[in-house]
């Protein structure tokens, strides 16, 4: 059933554009959702202003979590600045390894050997897996229905498994290092990776058949939180939450980088730009990816090199120059911008996560006008990492 | 054995207090245990559903867990919020307590095992069920908190709205069995039919309304918007802690047995046999007894489990939608279908 | 007859005592050592800067005596269906008149807009 409430005893607009708001009439509430509220993905805070069970205002309020890692990598030499990238986004650390080694090695001039662009190819699709995984148990989780988030936990412990045989390492991998990949393939991974995709494709077919028709779901999912295509690039947009507006932006495709352009896929794309929609393409975007680990593991060279000599990184001074390199990560476009002025410190780092722009602005736009009951679906629907937010 | 039945009665005769009191205590104890051991099978049965072992570290397969955060739970320091009304604070777990236990005074577990024999037991349960709403709106009252008061409001409108589709569902029943009495509501389902006779059959909208009714009145999944964490925390019952929280708990659990309990009694022929009277008579296990009335509540008990593993939350509007909109008009006909079917003498059920 | 409801008022008794014993044990096995953070109520890490007993919607009220309504015709149709065997058709149609006086107040409600909650 549509939720169209009766909005006649809402506030109403001022003339310099804010809302007439008293909240000593008592028709309204301010309400807290975070920073300790169960409701809340990490540590944000929501001020939602309510009339009865709507929320006719919504504030975020980011900060709970700055490390300030961009102002730390300034620094620190640009080996030293490595393991601290990874931390930037927890779920999903590669891409930062990814960016920064990528920046660098553009800045110095430095070729990386094929096999190695194979394998960093694998671990960002290893490590989209995983991202999706978190996420279709956060979505489910934040309409109560706790289970999905317990079998996806599941499947991503068995593709964490594969990340520590091939890294050692299961949350922070530190593999992608300027200049290639730390180690090769172990012997018979694809056999155990293929046993792996196989497991989680059961899981995630069982996670459709549990969470995507069913009727209660459906009916909370499907026209809450509708994004008009037209406000895309105006609030900067990317990744899934675009694409199931009906945008097919997907950067691997617009933007090849890696081996992306000798893989067959077509970004996934839905009309509805609903929660449901939202939640579906990442699924469906799961899916591919899985099959794009298939596509890499079938289609790369047989053996060669993963590292090239680097100088000696204790005194590694980068030519002075500038670069942007860009990547699509689950939630959408990731860069990093990086700066260098011939010393051996980054003058200036900074990072382009897509969850800023979502978990800010978007954020603020979607929460009016809907239930307090779905604040937290539509936050979780918008895929944002909390720690990426403030670096 | 003489010498003891000889003193029962001289109880009885000199005492009757005490005996009554022993008689409670022999039905309270195996509850409390019954609702600790609850607590233990839903967080066992969910963690199987869940791909998770669930507790399994206290005592062998985690079988002493429920003692452990019984014994927990009464060491932890009770907080009373400084804003709180102190009194009402500590009474409102008591109210949801007290009629969750005391509503099993009239429940028959087999033929004339019954506390009290009252006539009007079903008006006593619904009058009991009832109290417990009490309970939930003096915490979220009391507590003080913006958050505990909401989800009190929440929970209160939604426990009367069901309240009210149960009710009809229970005059169905009464239509039915045309006594108010558990026990002869219980001979009313007894027939040649085995479990066909049972009312599931003829009342069987009532019958499922009955039990959703029931899930959404001791505010379990997927009905548990007032205590839907990501919405307004725990609802009333967030400023809670210890002991007060243990009691709030402990209520909870025996409402679901409650209500299981009731959905076995009153649609599924409570302690009799679900084959037919004339090929089991005295036959042990298979012939009418209370294993039965057991093995019925736990049906309905792990039913609620399984919702939960199961449903995503409803939201708050579709919750009363359903209640008021959905579960009323469909029992207000349901009563006029079973009246008809009474008065005709529809053979079978109500010859 | 009325001696066979004596249990059942020991059975109140003993059922709020229990809920009173095990809040009075939590008193006396734990430690108490308030202090004044501790005792703030929840408000999601922030002051709570307002009373929490403020005015609410008038949709709960609205709920209280429709439900106040209903429960009484629920109160009225218990004595009907126990007897209804026994007053046939008579009773029947008694009680279609009114549910059906009851149903066009419901209807009405319905209609008002009573029970939509938004």
């Amino acid at each position: 059933m549509a939720y169209q409430p009766d909005r006649s005893q809402y506030p109403q607009p001022r003339p310099d554009g804010s809302l007439d708001i008293d909240l000593r009439s008592g028709k309204y509430l301010k309400l807290w959702q975070g920073p300790q509220h169960p409701g809340i993905t990490g540590n944000m805070s929501l001020e939602l202003t309510v009339c009865g069970d709507e929320v006719v205002a919504g504030r975020t309020h980011v900060g709970y979590l700055h490390r300030g890692f961009e102002k730390l990598m300034e620094r620190r030499t640009f080996i030293q600045c490595f393991p601290i990238v990874c931390r930037i986004c927890v779920p999903e650390p590669d891409f930062n390894e990814y960016c920064y080694a990528a920046a660098v090695e553009e800045l110095a001039g430095i070729e990386v050997p094929e096999r190695a662009q194979w394998i960093r190819t694998l671990i960002l699709e290893m490590g989209r897996v995983n991202s999706y995984l978190m996420y279709l148990g956060g979505q489910a989780g934040a309409f109560g229905q706790a289970v999905i988030g317990q079998w996806t936990t599941y499947a991503r412990d068995l593709m964490l498994d594969r990340f520590e045989e091939l890294t050692g390492a299961r949350i922070y991998h530190m593999f992608i290092l300027p200049g290639g990949v730390r180690d090769d393939l172990p012997e018979g991974f694809g056999r155990r990776m293929e046993q792996t995709l196989r497991e989680i494709e059961e899981i995630l077919e069982e996670v459709r058949e549990v969470m995507f028709d069913n009727a209660v779901l459906k009916r909370r999912a499907i026209g809450l939180g509708h994004i008009d295509p037209a406000l895309l690039d105006a609030y900067g947009v990317t990744g899934p939450t675009a694409r199931a507006a009906g945008v097919a932006k997907d950067v691997r495709r617009d933007h090849p980088y890696l081996v992306y352009p000798r893989l067959a896929f077509e970004p996934v794309v839905a009309q509805a730009s609903d929660v449901h929609a939202r939640a579906d393409v990442r699924r469906r975007d799961l899916l591919l990816s899985i099959d794009l680990i298939r596509q890499i593991l079938a289609g790369m060279p047989g053996s060669g090199a993963v590292m090239t000599a680097l100088p000696n990184v204790l005194h590694w001074k980068i030519p002075r120059g500038e670069t942007y390199i860009r990547g699509e990560c689950s939630r959408g476009e990731y860069g990093y911008y990086l700066v260098s002025d011939g010393s051996g410190y980054p003058r200036r780092v900074n990072v382009r996560g897509p969850s800023y722009t979502h978990a800010v602005a978007l954020l603020e736009r979607l929460i009016v006008n809907v239930n307090i009951a779905d604040v937290a679906a539509l936050m979780v629907s918008l895929h944002t990492y909390p720690p990426e937010i403030e670096r | 054995m003489d010498a003891l039945i000889g003193f029962w009665e001289w109880l009885g005769e000199n005492f009757l207090l005490a005996q009554i009191l022993i008689k409670i205590v022999a039905i309270v104890a195996p509850l409390m245990l019954c609702v600790a051991y609850f607590t233990y099978a839903e967080r066992k049965i969910i963690g199987y559903m869940q791909v998770r072992i669930g507790p399994n570290r206290v005592g062998p397969k985690g079988w002493l867990q429920p003692i452990a955060d019984a014994v927990k739970l009464m060491f932890k320091e009770i907080v009373i919020p400084s804003k709180a009304n102190k009194a009402l604070f500590l009474i409102a777990p008591m109210l949801t307590l007290g009629p969750a236990l005391a509503a099993w005074a009239v429940f028959p577990f087999q033929e004339g095992m019954v506390l009290a024999d009252i006539n009007a037991g079903l008006l006593y349960i619904l009058a009991m069920t009832s109290v417990g709403v009490y309970g939930v709106i003096i915490a979220g009252w009391a507590s003080n908190s913006k958050y505990a008061f909401l989800g009190g409001l929440r929970s209160a409108a939604q426990i009367v709205s069901y309240e009210i589709a149960m009710g009809f569902a229970l005059v169905g029943v009464l239509v039915a069995a045309g006594s108010l009495n558990l026990g002869e509501i219980v001979r009313a389902q007894q027939g040649e039919g085995g479990l066909f006779n049972w009312f599931w059959l003829p009342l069987l909208p009532l019958f499922v309304i009955y039990f959703v009714s029931g899930v959404a009145e001791t505010n379990r999944a997927p009905f548990d918007v007032a205590e839907g964490e990501s919405e307004i925390v725990a609802g009333f019952h967030v400023d809670y802690s210890g002991m007060p929280f243990a009691v709030f708990f402990l209520g909870e659990y025996a409402n679901m047995i409650l209500v299981s309990a009731l959905t076995a009694l009153l649609f599924m022929g409570g302690w009799l046999s679900p084959l037919p009277a004339s090929w089991v008579e005295g036959v042990p296990l298979l012939g009418d007894g209370m294993h039965w009335m057991f093995a019925k509540t736990a049906l309905f008990g792990f039913f609620f489990l399984w919702l939960r593993a199961t449903f995503p939350r409803y939201r708050y509007d579709q919750i009363m939608r359903l209640g008021w909109k959905v579960f009323i008009p469909i029992t207000i006909v349901w009563i006029l279908v079973v009246g008809l079917a009474v008065v005709y003498q529809l053979p079978w059920w109500f010859d | 007859m009325l001696e066979n409801y004596f249990p059942v008022l020991v059975f109140i008794g003993v059922g709020l005592v229990v809920g009173a014993v095990m809040i009075g044990l939590g008193f006396v096995l734990a430690t108490q050592r308030p202090d004044d953070e501790k005792l703030s109520p929840y408000e999601c890490g922030f002051e709570a800067f307002e009373d929490a007993r403020m005015k609410f919607d008038v949709r709960y009220y609205l709920v209280a005596i429709l439900f106040i309504i209903f429960d009484l015709e629920i109160a009225f149709l218990f004595p009907w269906a126990v007897v209804l065997d026994k007053i046939g058709m008579v009773g029947l149609v008694a009680m279609f008149v009114f549910l059906g006086i009851l149903v066009i107040g419901f209807i009405y409600e319905w209609k008002k807009g009573a029970l939509e909650w938004e």
